[in-house]
């Protein structure tokens, strides 16, 4: 693409939305992704209802949980971006049936529940006992970009296991934490 | 194109080089440093050390994807994608498929890094010498043809090139992989020490050693004078280092030749062609396809070193035709763009440590272990020709407790837990070039510049397959041997070209009836024209080329500028 035409793409996007509607791959990290997927097709109560879902997975408790952190929109900005069509077709599938067995189990929309009834509904999940497997699959993908999210998040890699981007040093042999000695010798 | 007598003269050098990544840049520092008025003609934008790192201080939140490519990206680009190093954090600086495509005859996956710098940004920074036994290979093994020097004629320009470029290594007395001028090394962990150990007892014939890479470990003052610092053990290296801890043409060779006044660095600049002139019976210069014009423009010079990385140095030979030479320049011996060929990087066997589990590795480190060629090193042993050299690596792994959700997840994602070491090798083998092996121009498809595609035609043999299967049942005996357990072999069944060294098509040569260079990288035929990146090797060996590439351009300039100076050329 030439310059001037990427220039002119991007002042028609502008004038078009009143915001700059670019893809999110041109962003960066944390940045807002509400409602304009590429492929994804959600409706607003099911973006609600995967925050939710990330949220109970990653609650906030004394630190931040999921939602603070805006690893419920890291999971679906990398559901849009970085996963096949046939990926995102089930996984659209999977959320609904997740909504159905919510429905059938504690008779509401996850996104009704009580957190002790969402608690509960993911702990049955979790268990695989009479689950189908559609909404294993579902809730495994969620669950997996969810602690990727957190896991990769500047409070986890700052406050929580500290990422260094210059060690300056590398140890070839050095004693196992006194905890982790404990556990595995 | 200008025709003016004074516009001649403004695009006139006393060199011309093709090319700026680790062989051009070497080129453009030698010649500039010997005087020449260098054009240094570069096909991609420019990226200027320090400045154009665009990622290099990012965090892993910064990475929209946490660097992975997104899908669509991969689908428009399937080659690229397979490269282990074609990340968000790297995508940039590779060449994309989509937008430079080339026949595969047979299945070659190219990866290629279009910009100033070229892949000296991305290279695994491996920088092992080569022996005597790879030099007299052919010859005592009856394939290709004899390399046309040995290692003494090129052992003092490996020293050369190593005191400024800063390797690390430790002297280890190895005949098939010669010690070099090094700064120190960094640790062996104590996993990868004990099977240093382990190897050492079991065999006569094997060793484990630490991997001589390009990094000031100990910075001296001529890398100080390059503006580089000491390696910081960010192992981000592919981003592009701001402490220039390692050895790019970006953060070294480049910004020496500067230095001099004596560069003229032209990106953008895609190379179309060689000029031949009849009379004269010599090169005289380089069409370039400017890439932001499109318009086609002459350069002159009185030597011109190709150095556009070895298939795309084929590309341009085969594509300057003249009366003289129809099939290619300096092509008598119709040799040119055949015996091709790269190293198998197929195979790996990994396996786990029980032991040392009291222990751990701290900081990070940007290399590891390497297993010298021990096969049919002294004379022929086996059943198939050469051998294979390997990387070797031990890490601690650790993990996660990931079960269940809510506070308690939150708990346990926080504890990092520790699993056993895992041990892994992979096999780097040298495969014989073959005239069946080749890459010639297509015939009808063009790319974007209006010049012919490449057709690559490349593929493994009977002697790679045994090889492998070599490779598999050593590796596995040694790993055994040390004790390892859940020893797993694995074959990718990659095609050529993931190995990222491809060689030769241009091969050096005693006789120009069967090569197309001399000794001294000069071409047979054209005597002010040189190759000494990828494209000039005769055989292929097992170590990481690079360092052999930058040996040979600072000898061959040498030897060109002595030549200039007797009036030879």
């Amino acid at each position: 693409m030439s310059i001037s035409r990427r220039t002119a793409l991007k002042q028609f996007l502008i004038v078009a939305g009143g915001v700059v509607l670019l893809p999110s791959c041109m962003q960066k990290g944390d940045t807002k992704a509400a409602t304009s997927f590429k492929h994804l097709k959600l409706s607003s109560g099911e973006e609600q209802l995967l925050s939710e879902l990330a949220e109970t997975i990653i609650p906030a408790t004394n630190t931040p949980g999921a939602k603070d952190l805006k690893v419920d929109q890291f999971a679906l900005r990398m559901l849009d971006d970085c996963h096949s069509p046939e990926d995102q077709q089930a996984f659209e599938k999977g959320l609904q049936a997740f909504e159905q067995f919510s429905k059938k189990q504690q008779q509401k929309s996850f996104t009704e529940l009580t957190p002790a009834q969402r608690t509960a509904l993911l702990q049955q999940i979790e268990s695989k006992k009479e689950v189908p497997e559609a909404v294993t699959q579902f809730y495994n993908k969620m669950k997996g970009l969810t602690i990727q999210g957190y896991m990769s998040s500047q409070h986890f890699l700052t406050k929580v296991q500290v990422y260094e981007l210059v060690p300056g040093r590398y140890r070839g042999c050095v004693p196992l934490p006194q905890e982790a000695r404990a556990k595995t010798v | 194109m200008g025709t003016t007598a004074d516009s001649t003269k403004n695009r006139t050098y006393d060199a011309i080089v093709i090319g700026s990544g680790i062989s051009g840049g070497w080129a453009a520092k030698e010649l500039c440093e010997k005087g020449l008025k260098t054009l240094v003609l570069e096909r991609g934008r420019d990226v200027k050390h320090l400045t154009d790192y665009p990622t290099t201080n990012n965090m892993p939140w910064e990475f929209a994807h946490r660097g992975q490519i997104p899908y669509e990206v991969q689908q428009a680009n399937p080659v690229v994608s397979k490269c282990y190093a074609f990340k968000e954090d790297a995508q940039h600086f590779f060449c994309k498929d989509e937008e430079h495509p080339y026949v595969q005859e047979k299945p070659f996956d190219w990866i290629r890094g279009y910009q100033v710098g070229g892949k000296s940004l991305l290279w695994a920074r491996q920088t092992q010498r080569w022996s005597e036994f790879d030099f007299e290979g052919p010859a005592r093994d009856g394939f290709a043809v004899d390399w046309p020097i040995r290692y003494k004629d090129i052992a003092p320009w490996y020293s050369y090139v190593e005191k400024f470029a800063g390797i690390s290594g430790n002297k280890d007395g190895i005949p098939q992989l010669p010690d070099g001028e090094f700064l120190p090394a960094l640790e062996m962990n104590c996993v990868e020490k004990y099977f240093i150990q382990n190897v050492a007892k079991n065999y006569n014939d094997r060793q484990v050693i630490y991997g001589r890479c390009a990094h000031l470990t100990q910075p001296q003052p001529v890398h100080l004078q390059q503006g580089r610092a000491q390696c910081q053990k960010r192992d981000l290296c592919q981003r592009g280092c701001p402490f220039g801890g390692y050895f790019s043409s970006n953060a070294t060779t480049i910004p020496w030749a500067l230095k001099t006044g004596n560069m003229t660095l032209r990106p953008h600049s895609v190379v179309h062609s060689i000029l031949y002139d009849e009379q004269k019976g010599k090169a005289v210069g380089v069409r370039v396809i400017d890439d932001t014009t499109k318009d086609a423009i002459d350069f002159y010079a009185r030597i011109i070193f190709v150095n556009a990385a070895a298939l795309n140095t084929n590309l341009i030979l085969l594509n300057s035709t003249s009366k003289r030479f129809p099939n290619g320049l300096g092509n008598d011996s119709g040799v040119l763009g055949k015996y091709v060929a790269f190293h198998n990087y197929r195979a790996r066997v990994s396996g786990v440590h029980e032991g040392h589990l009291d222990s751990t590795t701290d900081g990070r480190r940007p290399t590891s272990g390497y297993i010298p060629r021990f096969r049919n090193v002294h004379k022929q042993e086996t059943d198939f020709l050469r051998g294979y050299a390997a990387g070797f690596g031990a890490n601690r792994s650790t993990y996660q407790n990931r079960d269940g959700f809510g506070a308690s997840l939150k708990e346990n994602l926080a504890k990092k837990e520790y699993g056993p070491w895992r041990v892994g090798s992979h096999m780097m083998g040298e495969t014989i070039p073959k005239e069946s092996n080749y890459v010639a121009l297509d015939g009808t498809k063009k790319d974007a510049w209006d010049i012919p595609q490449l057709k690559i035609s490349m593929d493994y043999d009977d002697n790679d397959e045994k090889m492998v299967k070599d490779y598999q049942e050593q590796m596995t005996e040694m790993f055994t041997k040390a004790g390892f357990k859940e020893i797993e072999f694995s074959d990718s069944k990659q095609a050529p070209g993931l190995d990222i060294h491809e060689m030769g098509g241009a091969r050096m040569g005693r006789d120009p009836k069967t090569s197309i260079l001399n000794g001294f990288n000069q071409m047979h035929a054209v005597p002010n024209v040189f190759v000494t990146d990828g494209a000039c090797m005769t055989s292929t060996s097992t170590q990481n080329p690079s360092l052999t590439y930058m040996a040979f351009t600072a000898r061959a300039v040498d030897y060109a500028v002595q030549e200039m100076k007797k009036g030879n050329i």
